[in-house]
């Protein structure tokens, strides 16, 4: 299993902080993401309308990196700290 | 010399901890972001509100500080940043540089509160009259 954190404006859309779902091997986070697109598309709406990041592990990483069982991933908008 | 916590600091224990790092410290530049009562965008605001990403925060913090110390002529830098809510006049984030000459300790600090902005998973949310409203939210 893979979990998903949203933060901010995001967990208050989903209505959740996190969820977690299957992941087959080998996935790359572009497929992960297009397949979580198509099975929230309550998510895909806010990937569309804001500039949302999206990080594996802590960090921002390529969307052909692959995805594993027991990685974190988190959607999140633009950050507005300071 | 990095922190992200809920509970308020002291400006004058951040500065000697860094001044701690060495006596080569000749100049100490600080940058103290505070919680504004008014904003252009949505008028009044009555507090903030600050979430932040456990973890994530604490190591792209983590990265910065080491980023400045390389980049920059500096000694020492420490970073904190608070979250959960923060009434109007608190403090939010204080950043204080230690570096031989005041130039460098400058420079490196605006560095810091510049990029923080730009790439710490770090959120603040106004609570105004007319409701609540992420800043990321602004058009």
């Amino acid at each position: 299993m893979v979990s998903i954190r949203f933060f901010a404006g995001f967990r208050e859309k989903i209505g959740a902080e996190k969820i977690e779902v299957s992941v087959p091997d080998e996935t790359t986070l572009a497929d992960f993401i297009t397949r979580l697109e198509s099975d929230y598309p309550e998510i895909s709406a806010l990937i569309e309308k804001n500039k949302a990041t999206i990080a594996v592990n802590h960090e921002i990483v390529d969307m052909d990196q692959t995805i594993s069982d027991g990685d974190e991933i988190a959607l999140f908008p633009p950050v507005s700290g300071g | 010399m990095i922190s992200v916590q809920r509970e308020d600091f002291t400006i004058e224990e951040q500065i000697e901890k860094v001044k701690a790092a060495s006596k080569r410290i000749g100049g100490v530049v600080t940058f103290l972001g505070t919680a504004r009562d008014f904003t252009e965008e949505t008028g009044d605001v009555s507090k903030l509100e600050f979430e932040h990403y456990p973890g994530m925060a604490e190591k792209k913090l983590g990265a910065l500080r080491a980023t400045a110390l390389e980049k920059f002529d500096i000694i020492e830098a420490s970073i904190i940043h608070r979250y959960g809510e923060i009434a109007a006049g608190e403090n939010i984030v204080l950043i204080v540089v230690g570096a031989m000459h005041r130039a460098d300790a400058f420079t490196a600090c605006r560095f810091l509160i510049d990029e923080l902005k730009q790439i710490v998973p770090i959120w603040k949310k106004e609570h105004t009259k007319s409701g609540e409203v992420w800043v990321s939210d602004h058009p």
